[in-house]
């Protein structure tokens, strides 16, 4: 093995350490859901936010809030109903009669670990005001910026089942996030660990066994992991054959697909590629990696037509065909 | 005076009765008729208003003569009484002196009894056609010829001519349709029956071996290369998409096939260290070259005679003991090929 890679290599190993303590930790409390765990990861590691679909009580809150109190970082729950305003979500300007001036009052986005809930039940103004601070980082009040913590990661979560009175995200505050997670329901024999677990006179608590520094860390060898350019163009191809399929033999998905994924799907596929080589701890992508993580990077980029809709297509079908016809390096 | 006065008086009792009687006229036209011609005759009917009376409507209700024909009936009030008129058509075969006459039935009111009044009788001649004997018979005469009117021809003429222009028309449509159509395409030459897998990776697993790629420091390029010859195997063997599928679904993809384990096993070292080659700048040994070079011939040896009857792998090695034709067309060629360049194959990918 060259030098390079072999550096990297040790790194990697060295950086990751952690991953399979965190893991341990986590699923104390959650049992099951190592997908959503493992994006949970991805997300932190790739510095970048989750949207969550999936129906009530698929521990979505629990998962966050756990990772969380692994970490020993701050947690916050925000409850998106119709009414929220954007000040109750970044903070307002409050006025001391103490001392005659105004203060500023931080909203409940100051924090490390923010659980957006039911995100698409408020009005576009606070979806907005969140996905902005999302992607900046930082919140201006008044005439004052702030920086958003770090690490910093937002988990929003959208009910599929119930869309009377819901204002969808729009495609463009879509792409902003990194993931789109669909959650299901745990097996059988989860199910009755769960069952039992959350009757047990003491539930498992997750104790901090990661610093914050360890994920900043960590987050910076996600960057040295080595993607070689056969799974750049790898992932390349994925995310052309979404807005032209019939450059690559696929011209039956044309009608199918209104718009592919844009170079952020590019950008996020290579970078959510080399975090789950991290956190598989290799230094080096390789194409399973990047298959893993593909649906959800993509799903939510892969918009569908009425035709496919019509034919009950939806974009994680898409996206398995094209997973299927583009060839592996 | 008193005598008088009765006498008045039946005779209105009289005329009184005669008025509540049906009196029937029958007259003719005319008094002599050729046999068989029509006779015009008018019956006149006078009854009282409320008595219905029924005309004749056929020859029952003549007598000596045939109906033929009836007009309408007319009426109208006169003292009290109806006076019907009505106009017939009769005719008589009978060559002598007829009387004819009709019987009018009437009803009375309350009462279903079928009356009758007949007229008085009419005396006509009906008489032969005469006949001079006395002349020659003459011949039948010639069928009489109508002439054609001018229309008729003209017809005859518009519509030929419409005729003929459809027949054009139709020929001119045919001829531009024929004229469109493409022109039908040759036949497909029959395709060169698909070279065996196995032979197919043995070409190109040799044409590698005889390039020297690793020796020659392209170590990426003989990997990538081995490892697509192996997929290339696979897909065209086992029918799995190896070309699409990573080397970790590719084993999966065996293992179902149910495929030996320790030849899956060394098929995994070959492609994890082709994986390593590819992704993460290994360079492997001379030792892990011809490992890999040597597991791949292997494995095709090995499963080249999967999923075929043991009478089918006997006939394929018989047909590969035999000695070749010199000059073998496509197939030997395609199969003699050298492999595509590592470094094309590479750009490709």
């Amino acid at each position: 093995m060259s030098v390079d890679i072999q550096e990297i290599n040790e790194k990697v190993q060295q950086q990751s350490a952690f991953i399979d303590l965190l893991r341990t930790e986590i699923a104390k409390v959650i049992i099951g859901q190592k997908d959503m765990v493992n994006r949970l990861l991805v997300g932190l590691l790739g510095n970048g936010h989750i949207l969550l679909e999936g129906v009530p009580g698929l521990a979505k809150t629990t998962a966050i809030k756990t990772l969380a109190s692994c970490m020993d970082a701050q947690f916050h729950r925000i409850q998106f109903t119709p009414d929220l305003l954007p000040a109750d979500l970044i903070g307002t300007m409050i006025y001391n009669q103490k001392n005659g001036e105004f203060q500023t009052k931080q909203g409940p986005i100051f924090a490390n670990f923010i659980l957006a809930d039911e995100i698409n039940r408020s009005p576009a103004k606070v979806q907005s005001a969140l996905l902005e601070a999302m992607q900046e980082r930082q919140v201006t009040i008044g005439e004052e910026t702030f920086r958003l913590k770090e690490p910093f990661l937002v988990m929003a979560t959208q009910n599929p089942i119930e869309q009377e009175g819901t204002y969808p995200l729009p495609e463009a505050q879509v792409d902003r996030f990194m993931l789109k997670v669909i959650i299901d329901y745990p097996s059988r024999e989860e199910e009755l660990e769960i069952m039992r677990q959350q009757i047990a006179s003491a539930i498992p608590v997750a104790t901090p066994v990661v610093s914050t520094e360890d994920i900043i860390r960590a987050r910076e060898a996600v960057h040295i992991v080595y993607m070689d350019e056969k799974i750049e163009k790898y992932i390349l191809d994925l995310v052309l054959a979404t807005r032209k399929p019939e450059d690559f033999g696929m011209e039956n998905l044309k009608p199918y697909i209104s718009y592919g994924g844009s170079p952020r799907a590019s950008i996020n596929l290579a970078l959510a590629g080399k975090v789950m080589a991290f956190i598989n701890r290799r230094g080096y992508v390789i194409p399973e990696d990047i298959r893993a993580i593909a649906y959800d990077v993509l799903r939510h980029r892969v918009a569908v037509t009425y035709e496919a809709e019509a034919e009950e297509l939806t974009s994680e079908s898409i996206i398995q065909e094209i997973l299927n016809t583009v060839e592996v390096p | 005076m008193k005598r008088f006065l009765l006498f008045i008086v039946f005779l209105a009792a009289a005329t009184g009765a005669s008025a509540q009687n049906v009196r029937v006229e029958f007259r003719i036209d005319s008094s002599s008729y050729l046999i068989g011609d029509w006779m015009q005759a008018h019956v006149r009917v006078s009854a009282p208003e409320e008595y219905r009376i029924v005309f004749p409507h056929d020859s029952e209700g003549f007598r000596n003569a045939e109906y033929v024909s009836e007009d309408s009936m007319f009426s109208e009030e006169s003292g009290g009484q109806i006076l019907y008129s009505k106009d017939y058509t009769l005719i008589t075969f009978d060559t002598a002196l007829v009387d004819i006459g009709v019987d009018i039935e009437y009803y009375k009111p309350g009462d279903t009894t079928a009356y009758v009044a007949a007229s008085p009788d009419t005396r006509i001649e009906v008489r032969l056609v005469e006949i001079d004997t006395t002349e020659t018979f003459k011949d039948i005469k010639e069928v009489l010829h109508v002439p054609t009117p001018w229309w008729v021809y003209a017809l005859w003429i518009i519509g030929l001519a419409a005729l003929a222009y459809l027949a054009w028309w139709l020929w001119k449509w045919n001829k531009r349709r024929m004229e469109e159509q493409p022109e039908p395409e040759p036949e497909p030459e029959p395709e060169e029956p698909p070279i065996p897998a196995h032979i197919w990776a043995l070409e190109h697993l040799r044409s590698l071996e005889g390039r020297k790629v690793w020796e020659a420091g392209m170590h990426k390029e003989f990997q990538s290369e081995l490892s697509e010859i192996i997929r290339g195997y696979i897909e065209r063997k086992f029918e799995v998409k190896a070309l699409e599928e990573t080397s970790g679904e590719i084993i999966w993809e065996m293992r179902a096939k149910g495929v030996e384990s320790q030849l899956i096993k060394e098929l995994q070292t070959a492609l994890e260290c082709a994986d390593l080659t590819k992704f993460a700048k290994y360079v492997p040994d001379a030792v892990a070259h011809r490992s890999g070079l040597k597991t791949a011939y292997y494995f095709v040896e090995q499963t080249k005679g999967w999923g075929m009857s043991a009478e089918e792998e006997l006939a394929m090695e018989r047909a590969q003991s035999q000695p070749e034709p010199e000059d073998d067309g496509a197939a030997e060629q395609e199969a003699t090929q050298p492999a595509k360049p590592a470094e094309e194959a590479d750009d490709v990918r």
